[in-house]
């Protein structure tokens, strides 16, 4: 008996669960194809992407994620203009200063920005030239290791780091150098003015003053989060104090003038804005802007699919699956200002456990392997262009000579370029090393960092190319943590690597600096060094004729196929997904993120 | 309660301290694995920050010998200070406390949920031994157990959220979301549902209870197994002793003897299970929370893992630590009151 | 004293024991499903390299390719499983990974077991401050995350099975040790070991030869559920990004890799159906089959139960 109506219960539930599924697959099939019915909140944006701010701190802040939060709710001197670069709109100024309208002077080492009156600030205050000035010394002052100081440093005191021009523990050495920051930046009336220490390109120091470091902050609110009280009495103390913290003073704080205010943020989950009402060029269309973290991809897409997000990230191996998507709208080739390239270490490490045997027995690589330039040639020559940007990069990429990428001045569209050609390749590996190399092979590792499908496959290109000339040449690709990866470029241990950099500021000296000068960011652990080359860059970033820059862009990028320390390997073109409802997006390659105040959603 | 009791408690309590340290310690252990450069890449993290890796090894103290960053450490957190998570952006005891709400809203609920469908499931499955209904259950959850847990939450979000429309992942609707942050639900203990009814706001209470709902499930599905066959075994061996025939010859009807006496003693092995089982749920758990966006505990300690944070996981291993030790302690708090011939100590 | 009695004559119990198993198994559908899986990706294993010859000079556990497009392909002639992302051949991942289930599962489950032994057992024998002292190391490494220890062996040695099979057996030899330890209590207060105490028997032959063979069932099935325990765990470590690299023949990391691809393309949400099926099958009946082995020798070996 008790079988009997087990079975039977049994049963119904699962006819009840068929049923269901039933409806449920047919409901299913329905929903993929439809379009979400009304614009769900409309007056909420809601991007959904990964990663997740380090901090708003705009002194501090050096990523993209940081900087697409702390570009909403703070402004700047001056701005892009929408679209453009290398063309620029006032906004705490009230002119963008040239020459012609005498902002510029003193062969453009001196430059004036008249303060607009009356900007209000999030938290009840108004933007004198004063807050305008603690900004940046603030932002000089504290100068953390790893940030992006560096880039107000060059052109206001021509170094790269405070430590060049003294000892900061040192009294005397202190108030020098605070004395140097004061007469860098000061107020004369209604203006603050920059005096730079040498010749310096216009458009180059205008671009770097519209990004986030060079946002300005409320003195008095920074204060009230212990910031530096802008006393200048004691340098020495000043810098003990509030140079190189741990943790920024403005790490959560808003101390903006922005379109947007911060509302909340939920570290890991999402940063949530909140429109400024009282904004200075008038209120923004949204009324909030919601940027979550959402690192996994299925759940992304589904909430992109249901409308829960407006704007997504979407990793290109995964176009397929959001194109064609009902209600979406998708803009592609947008030119972006990354380079991915494979760099050749000249001289490895002798302790390093990528290079085999050490020696050239078909067992390993010599520690300076890379230094025969053939060498360099023939992995060049033996990169498949062709299958890496069809099939990796779905055709979404160019292929460029490098090092400046293409939509920057001075980019050079007739520059010879490395194209895949085994046998020039042969030919190179059989010069190499005297003939060594092509007689006893070598084994190589080539590591690529976690996370980064499209470099594990040039990795992949170059290996299955490079074995395919002569059987004795092995290439084995390895995957690594940042942490191991960090570990091996630091300690020059990597022979060969596949990485990218992505622009700091739209113009060429933000590449050729690091892809070929003696203290580059890769060249210098690589250990390239070509003291012609160093002399053109520096001539480059303190020549402000546009011709004379154009000569000396144009002779690095010659020397740079000449002397192929690295091989670009691509330029990536982007893609933007947003919801049919979103109004108002246009494109800046230099953009971190989203800029809210242009969009809105509607049809 | 009585004194020995309170006494009893206290001292299982103080053992904790112990336990923290030996986790912590070896928890450093580990972290000699890694030298001071790559410590540095949780500061470093893009090729242009290179050049200062050195510096960055000296600011953080990247390079001391680990005694002393252990004592120092060590130092700090009997002060109440648990440092500064670089892989979260804030101080590691708001990231635990700010973030332990979420793996705790869920555990909450999922925990009990799992119990006791295995101990009904456990039940019914050991009485009916051998029949459809044992088999049929046995079989449902061991299919459920032998499920890849990220194979079926995406599944099952795809179905519901991607399919119907209906049980968004995150533990809000952006709408409940905007009265959370603009201040108008006050948040008291970071539970939505709890919240939520002491704001006496039904619809919140809904909202949050459906997007419990997918998670939940999936939990549920891949965890009743250990439940129901402990639950199963454990009544088997009861019903085979000898004051069940004795039950049954005294003439006692079967639903007596079985719920009344087999089942309490058959749920003294399961308590061990259960008390684990929760405080596994407790200490996070990744999975669910990634792909359901319930970003807990178990997220952001997977988050600092990969990328060196010590301070973060040390932080992390104390709660987890402490997790465990109340839990094991409330299993046995429970099986005295199960059966009064345990006795403790 | 043992009699003289052949090995495999009927008369010895242990062959008895073995025989009762058998015949147990026979009468329930669940454990002969579960016997026939087990069976089945056996010599799956076995014959991987004869199902599915591997490349020359290459670990044979890295899979094939035909191409690098990021896009899974659907099953066609030259890939009868069809490709996963990366244009990975699923066929030689699936056969090969059945190899590298093994030899994860085994390898775990084995040392854990191992080490449990060794520290259960003098646990559980000597009691006392030797009992303390272990079972408050064991609580430790109980209550240690050992997601942690994973992903820190994975930065410090290297992405791989073996990182992940070291930090597996690190945290899982506590259950074991636990286990026996329970077992030893019980078996140490039994009156013939007292015997073999008073006769002058050596502690280990005591250990070994009297205590250990009679702790040995719930070991047993708790090793055969665990081999599913720790192919599940392996993949949920891949799916972390933790465990074998991309393109290593692991079900559970070809199923990470899959996990892009669940939600299909508009129109079609079944488009890549076989990128996660098919794994997920082959995943799925090895843990299901080893665990309804262990389930069924519980029914059969668990002395509370059999009898009846």
């Amino acid at each position: 008996m008790n079988n009997k109506k087990a079975i039977g219960k049994i049963a119904a539930i699962i006819i009840v669960v068929i049923l269901a599924a039933a409806i449920g697959g047919g409901v299913y099939y329905y929903q993929y194809t439809q379009k979400v019915a009304s614009i769900k909140n409309p007056d909420t944006m809601i991007e959904a992407t990964i990663g997740e701010p380090e901090t708003l701190d705009p002194a501090w802040a050096y990523d993209t994620a940081s900087g697409e939060v702390i570009f909403n709710i703070y402004d700047t001197l001056i701005f892009f203009d929408r679209e453009k670069v290398d063309a620029f709109v006032p906004k705490i100024a009230e002119q963008v200063p040239s020459v012609a309208n005498g902002l510029v002077k003193d062969n453009g080492q001196t430059i004036i920005f008249p303060i607009r009156q009356g900007i209000k600030t999030h938290n009840g205050g108004t933007i004198t030239p004063e807050d305008v000035e603690y900004s940046f010394e603030r932002a000089i002052i504290q100068e953390r290791d790893g940030g992006p100081t560096w880039m107000l440093l060059e052109p206001l005191l021509g170094v790269e780091a405070l430590s060049d021009l003294g000892d900061l523990e040192d009294p005397t050495d202190a108030a020098n150098i605070g004395s140097m920051i004061d007469s860098a930046i000061q107020v004369d009336g209604n203006n603050v003015v920059f005096k730079l220490a040498k010749p310096f390109p216009l458009t180059t120091f205008l671009q770097i003053w519209s990004q986030t470091w060079a946002s300005i902050v409320d003195k008095e609110s920074a204060i009230e989060h212990g910031a530096w009280s802008g006393n200048k009495d004691n340098w020495a103390e000043v810098f003990a104090t509030y140079h190189n913290p741990e943790v920024p003073e403005l790490q959560e704080a808003d101390c903006g003038s922005g379109p947007f205010k911060l509302e909340s943020w939920t570290h890991g989950v999402e940063v949530a804005l909140v429109r400024f009402d009282d904004y200075w060029a008038g209120p923004a269309k949204l009324k909030r802007a919601v940027i979550k973290s959402v690192d996994e991809w299925a759940t992304r897409k589904l909430m992109f699919q249901q409308g829960d997000a407006d704007i997504i990230y979407v990793p290109r191996q995964n176009i397929a699956e959001v194109e064609g998507l009902a209600g979406i709208r998708c803009v592609k080739d947008l030119p972006t200002l990354q380079l991915d390239a494979i760099f050749f270490t000249f001289e490895v490490d002798s302790a390093s456990p990528y290079i085999g045997s050490g020696k050239l027995d078909g067992n390993g690589v010599p520690t300076d392997f890379f230094s025969d330039i053939n060498l360099r040639k023939a992995f060049a020559y033996s990169f498949d262009w062709d299958t890496y940007l069809e099939e990796a990069m779905l055709g979404e990429a160019k292929h460029v000579p490098g090092p400046i990428p293409e939509g920057l001045p001075f980019f050079n569209p007739n520059q010879e370029m490395y194209t895949f050609d085994l046998a020039k390749a042969e030919q190179h590996f059989k010069a190499a090393w005297n003939g060594q190399v092509w007689e006893k092979g070598f084994k190589i590792q080539l590591l690529y960092n976690t996370g980064n499908l499209a470099r594990k496959t040039a990795a992949e290109v170059l290996k299955d190319n490079v074995e395919s000339l002569n059987p004795k040449f092995k290439v084995e690709v390895i995957e690594v943590d940042w942490p191991t990866y960090l570990r091996a470029m630091v300690r020059s241990q990597l022979p060969l690597y596949i990485i990218g950099w992505l622009a700091d500021f739209p113009d060429p000296h933000n590449f050729v600096h690091p892809f070929m000068h003696s203290n580059g960011a890769f060249s210098a652990w690589q250990g390239y060094s070509n003291p012609h080359v160093d002399e053109l860059i520096e001539e480059g970033i303190s020549e402000t004729d546009p011709t004379a820059r154009k000569n000396i862009y144009y002779e690095l990028q010659r020397i740079y196929y000449e002397d192929v320390p690295s091989v670009i390997i691509d330029q990536p073109l982007g893609r933007h997904w947003e919801r049919d409802w979103v109004q108002g997006w246009y494109y800046n390659p230099i953009y971190p993120g989203q800029y809210f105040y242009h969009l809105s959603k509607g049809y | 309660m009585g004194s020995s009791i309170k006494v009893y408690i206290a001292r299982r309590l103080l053992l904790v301290i112990p336990t923290l340290i030996g986790v912590t310690l070896l928890i450093f252990a580990v972290t000699q694995l890694f030298d001071p450069v790559q410590r540095a890449s949780l500061y470093v993290r893009d090729p242009r920050q290179m050049g200062a890796v050195n510096e960055i090894i000296a600011k953080y103290g990247l390079d001391r010998p680990a005694y002393m960053q252990y004592f120092s450490w060590l130092n700090e957190v009997i002060q109440g200070n648990l440092g500064w998570s670089q892989s979260l952006h804030m101080p590691v005891l708001n990231a635990l406390l700010t973030r332990f709400s979420a793996t705790a809203e869920l555990a909450i609920f999922a925990a009990p949920i799992t119990i006791f469908v295995g101990i009904y499931l456990g039940k019914i499955s050991a009485v009916k031994k051998d029949t459809l209904v044992d088999h049929a259950t046995r079989a449902l959850s061991v299919i459920g157990w032998s499920l890849p847990s990220f194979w079926l939450g995406i599944v099952l979000l795809a179905f519901f959220y991607g399919g119907l429309g209906i049980f968004s992942p995150g533990r809000l609707s952006p709408w409940a979301e905007a009265l959370v942050r603009t201040g108008e639900f006050k948040v008291y203990t970071g539970l939505y549902t709890v919240d939520s009814i002491l704001n006496l706001n039904g619809a919140v209470l809904l909202d949050a209870l459906s997007h419990l709902v997918l998670p939940v499930i999936t939990l549920t599905i891949i965890n009743v197994a250990l439940i129901m066959r402990v639950m199963r075994s454990s009544m088997l061996e009861q019903l085979g002793k000898t004051y069940v025939l004795s039950a049954r010859a005294r003439g006692l009807d079967e639903k007596t003897v079985i719920n009344k006496h087999v089942t309490k003693n058959a749920l003294i092995s399961v308590v061990t299970l259960s008390g684990l089982l929760t405080a596994g749920m407790l200490s996070g758990m990744v999975i669910t929370e990634t792909i359901f966006e319930f970003k807990g505990i178990g997220y952001f300690a997977a988050h600092a893992a990969t990328q060196l944070d010590i301070p973060a996981v040390l932080g992390f291993a104390l709660l987890t630590g402490l997790i465990f030790v109340i839990a094991n302690l409330i299993v046995d708090l429970l099986y005295a009151y199960i059966d009064p011939r345990i006795r403790l100590g | 004293m043992m009699s003289k009695t052949k090995f495999w004559s009927a008369e010895n119990p242990r062959i008895k024991e073995l025989v009762f198993v058998l015949k147990k198994m026979r009468s329930s559908p669940l454990s002969i499903v579960g016997l026939s899986i087990v069976v089945f990706f056996t010599i799956l294993a076995i014959l991987a390299p004869v199902l599915a010859p591997p490349q020359t000079d290459r670990d044979p556990y890295i899979m094939p390719r035909t191409g690098y497009s990021p896009t899974p392909k659907p099953p066609s002639s030259e890939n009868i499983f069809g490709t996963t992302e990366g244009q990975y051949d699923l066929y030689y991942g699936v056969i090969w990974g059945a190899r590298a289930a093994y030899r994860i599962g085994l390898l775990v489950v084995a040392v854990s077991a191992i080490i449990g032994i060794v520290v259960g057992g003098l646990a559980g024998y000597y009691k006392g401050v030797i009992d303390e002292v272990l079972m408050r190391l064991t609580d430790i490494i109980l209550a240690f995350p050992g997601l942690i220890l994973a992903m820190a062996f994975v930065v410090a040695f290297g992405r791989g099975l073996d990182s992940i099979t070291l930090a597996l057996i690190l945290v899982w030899w506590p259950s074991y040790a636990r286990l026996i330890r329970g077992e030893f209590l019980r078996v140490t207060a039994e009156d013939f070991v007292e015997a073999a105490k008073a006769v002058g028997c050596s502690d280990l032959r005591i250990m070994l030869r009297h205590v250990l063979p009679n702790t040995i069932f719930p070991m047993i099935i708790m090793a055969s559920l665990d081999i599913g325990s720790v192919t599940l765990t392996a993949a949920a470590l891949s799916f972390l990004g933790l465990g074998a690299p991309a393109g290593y023949s692991d079900w559970g990391q070809i199923i990470s890799l899959s996990r892009n691809w669940i939600t299909g393309v508009p129109g079609n949400p079944f488009a890549y159906w076989h990128a996660y099926i098919i794994p997920g099958i082959f995943l799925f009946l090895f843990v299901i089959g080893w665990n309804l082995l262990g389930d069924a020798l519980r029914d059969i070996l668990d002395p509370m139960i059999r009898r009846r």
